[in-house]
């Protein structure tokens, strides 16, 4: 697949530890891609240096092949961008800040905005200082689809927003992203990203840590069941059908057991011989994945 | 290079700052021309140079007043010798008390003549001239011998002595001969006898028309006529405004004048004396000192500076210096400071300069199109400057103003290029600095402090007149840009300030430049 956006060995170093270190990263066409980071660890530095805003200590971004330092004016129009922090121009309101974008991206015909606008249930017309910080997001977000572009760079979207409003922030991203478009989006909450990209990196003091396949966590071989008995006997006994436990603990007469998908049968059958008190699946979430990732990192240990 | 969304979105930002700040100027500068040019300036003039004037007048009487008690004290105490020493003589000579008395006064008389020969003599005052004749004058009508018994010509005229003081309202002084004799505390008579009678015959001769015309002559250099010299005024002690020096007032003001000055002199004298002075010398010091106001100390340096005060352009001065330099130039370097912070700076600050970028506007276009704007709108609103004042020029009298039109539109020219350069200044803080209050604090800093060093400046500059001038302050003159807008050769129709213009143009494009440079390659926190 063709990488619209691809980042080669990308450094900014900004001294002291601070910056973006050697950064890799290829996101395809049509792809949606997460990527996920704690506070300060160079998400904002890597979409930047994307957007040709600031010039790397070496390597760089390349977008449709073109150097982004240097020829970002060149595909900047493909780009709808919605920045981590929003401020927006000394205009009266929504609705001529919105004007002026399409002004400068020589648009004539704003029905797609405004179906944006309807979708996103807007009022443009409010007073763009007093707009609340959902307002704000989401004008952001008119303005950053309204050319229709086909990549979208959004740098935590999110943030901010009460969760109502967020699903249907996302609902509106998604929409984009069955359209065809490619999308990179930031954040520092791992479910949100879980929820909706096909990818995703994660970036820990300025290094690329990994990139996964959300199928591959979604679709794991083997999973979790947490099983609690009622009486000590059947638990002592469980013990000895030699399945993988990964957690014991006795005190509830608990045990959690990992098994492959098609061993979940067998496993059914073995408990009906038991009195169960409870049986549930330990889902596998991306933030646990990436805290074993870095938990492993830490202790200098490959991890499967 | 231009992008006229960008354009259209900073007018809609700035528009109403620059329309608010625009009007004040304009209203400032017709207020100012037409105020200023109606006449109330040249009233304030004439009000400075008249009281200077004034207190020249009375210095120099006051300096006569002791030179003519000095004259006539001593006149006397000769007088009082030779009158004495002849009278014992005659005595001694066995005469009649009365015939000795004659002889005596006659005596004393010559003394008298002996005495301005002398005078004369010393002071180089030529037999005959004017001077010689307030001279003779002074002498004799101060004492004012009673002629009554004796026939001398020389004391025949003395009925026209009695006239002279009758005239003013006055009793005619009569000396006191026989107190010659008798002895007695003789100096402090004399003292108050000279004191009494040289006044009025100051105050007498210094109302006479002759003598107020000679002087009206000596002020004309000064803008003064004959007419301004009449309306001196004091307050008397009715609470009426009477004349100075004129008339039966004026009589009266320098009557005083002179007898206040001399009761300073004789107290100050005998202090002085008390103290071991030596009396002449004490005399001299005191006599600088009492007459000793800027006119009289430094005689020179004040004629000029009221020649000065007389040529003073007052017009010039506070439309040209006051205005355009200064109060003209405040707003609207408030508003190239607020202004030019939000075409740069401020959107960077905000975030808000990501949307211009993210639609494919390049920087080398953004920095552009910003510039020009700030450069646009500075330059209409001298444009509307120019116009209000070729207004307010035609609406004036042209009679009573110094400046033409050609001199308006250089002036108003000159504003421009200065805050082309001041607004360089501010653009390239804005350009330089991510954070708007830095890019405030410097741009902004450095041109209020521009301004304040002008206004500083000013009162050391030579467009004052040396009187009001603290020439200390002149530094500030050399620390600011604004200094680099002549004013006064414009309006002197010289060709220096356009050399000076060139070093303004200079350092507003470089400012420019190297601010749209920086902006260009500088990592943007957006």
């Amino acid at each position: 697949m063709e990488n619209v956006i691809e980042i080669k060995n990308l450094t900014k170093d900004y001294g002291d530890g601070n910056g973006i270190f050697d950064i890799n990263l290829q996101i395809r066409k049509g792809e949606m891609m997460g990527f996920v980071g704690t506070n300060g660890s160079g998400k904002t530095t890597t979409i930047r240096c994307i957007m040709g805003f600031i010039k790397p200590t070496s390597g760089g971004a390349y977008v449709y092949g073109k150097e982004a330092w240097e020829h970002s004016s060149e595909y900047i129009k493909e780009i709808g961008y919605v920045a981590g922090e929003i401020g927006f121009p000394d205009l009266p309101s929504g609705t001529s800040f919105l004007k002026s974008q399409a002004e400068f991206l020589g648009r004539k015909d704003l029905s797609y905005a405004n179906e944006v606008i309807k979708k996103l249930q807007l009022d443009p017309r409010a007073n763009l200082k007093r707009m609340s910080k959902g307002m704000k997001q989401k004008t952001a977000l008119v303005a950053a689809l309204m050319n229709d572009a086909n990549i979208l760079i959004l740098d935590e979207p999110t943030t901010g927003l009460d969760p109502l409003m967020r699903i249907e922030f996302l609902d509106i991203i998604k929409e984009e992203h069955r359209k065809g478009k490619t999308i990179f989006m930031s954040s520092h909450m791992f479910n949100e990203v879980e929820e909706t990209c096909d990818r995703v990196a994660l970036i820990d003091k300025g290094k690329i840590v990994e990139v996964v396949e959300m199928n591959d966590i979604r679709n794991r071989p083997i999973k979790d069941f947490k099983v609690e008995f009622n009486n000590q006997s059947d638990y002592e006994k469980f013990k000895k059908l030699r399945y993988k436990i990964i957690r014991d603990q006795k005190q509830y007469n608990q045990v959690t057991v990992a098994l492959k998908n098609e061993e979940i049968g067998k496993l059914f059958a073995d408990l009906k011989k038991f009195d169960v008190k409870f049986i549930s699946e330990v889902k596998y979430t991306l933030e646990k994945h990436f805290r074993e990732v870095l938990k492993s990192r830490k202790e200098g240990k490959d991890v499967q | 290079m231009f992008s006229k969304a960008l354009f259209k979105q900073s007018c809609k930002a700035n528009g109403v700052m620059w329309a608010i700040i625009t009007v004040a100027v304009c209203l400032m500068l017709a207020c100012l021309m037409l105020v200023s040019g109606s006449g109330s300036i040249t009233e304030l003039k004439d009000g400075i140079s008249s009281s200077m004037v004034k207190s020249s007048i009375e210095s120099e009487m006051e300096a006569r007043a002791i030179n003519y008690y000095l004259i006539s004290s001593d006149s006397l105490e000769s007088f009082d010798e030779a009158f004495s020493s002849a009278y014992q003589q005659a005595l001694e000579g066995q005469m009649e008390p009365e015939q000795a008395q004659q002889i005596a006064l006659v005596s004393g008389v010559t003394a008298l003549n002996g005495y301005i020969q002398d005078y004369a003599q010393e002071n180089e005052i030529a037999e005959g001239s004017v001077e010689m004749q307030e001279l003779q004058g002074l002498v004799f009508y101060v004492i004012n011998i009673n002629p009554v018994g004796f026939g001398t010509p020389e004391t025949q005229a003395d009925d026209n002595f009695n006239s002279f003081y009758e005239g003013f309202g006055v009793e005619a002084p009569t000396y006191d001969l026989a107190g010659i004799l008798t002895g007695g505390d003789r100096e402090s008579y004399r003292t108050q006898y000279a004191q009494r009678n040289c006044s009025i015959f100051l105050a007498g001769n210094m109302i006479s028309e002759s003598n107020i015309e000679n002087i009206v002559t000596q002020l004309e250099n000064f803008d003064i006529t004959a007419e301004d010299y009449q309306n001196f005024t004091y307050t008397n002690d009715e609470g009426e405004e009477v004349s100075m020096f004129t008339g039966e007032t004026g009589f009266v003001y320098i009557n005083s004048l002179s007898n206040n000055t001399i009761v300073t002199f004789n107290a100050r004298v005998e202090y002085e004396v008390g103290l071991g002075t030596d009396k002449e010398q004490a005399i001299q010091e005191i006599t600088a000192d009492l007459t000793g106001s800027f006119i009289s100390t430094l005689p020179q340096n004040v004629s000029d500076s009221l020649m000065e005060l007389g040529e003073l352009d007052l017009y010039s001065i506070t439309v040209g210096t006051i205005f355009f330099k200064m109060a003209g130039l405040l707003l609207p370097i408030i508003f190239i400071i607020m202004c030019s912070t939000n075409l740069i700076a401020g959107q960077v600050d905000s975030g808000s300069m990501a949307y211009v970028l993210s639609t494919s506007t390049k920087r080398k276009q953004v920095v552009f199109t910003q510039a020009i704007f700030l450069i646009v709108a500075i330059f209409v609103m001298f444009l509307l400057t120019t116009v209000t004042s070729m207004i307010c020029l035609a609406v004036l009298n042209s009679a009573d103003v110094s400046m033409g039109y050609g001199d308006l539109l250089l002036l108003n020219l000159g504003a421009f290029i200065t805050l082309f350069a001041m607004s360089g200044i501010c653009f390239f803080a804005s350009c330089w600095f991510n954070r708007s209050k830095h890019a405030t604090s410097l741009g902004g800093g450095l041109n209020m402090f521009f301004l304040v060093a002008t206004i500083l400046g000013l009162f050391g500059s030579h467009v004052l007149p040396s009187v009001v001038r603290i020439d200390s302050l002149n530094f500030f003159n050399y620390v600011t840009i604004i200094s680099l807008f002549d004013v006064e050769s414009i309006l002197a129709g010289k060709t220096t300030f356009i050399w000076k213009w060139a070093i303004l143009i200079a350092i507003g494009i470089v400012c420019y430049v190297v601010g749209a440079v920086k902006f260009k390659k500088k990592d943007l926190p957006l």
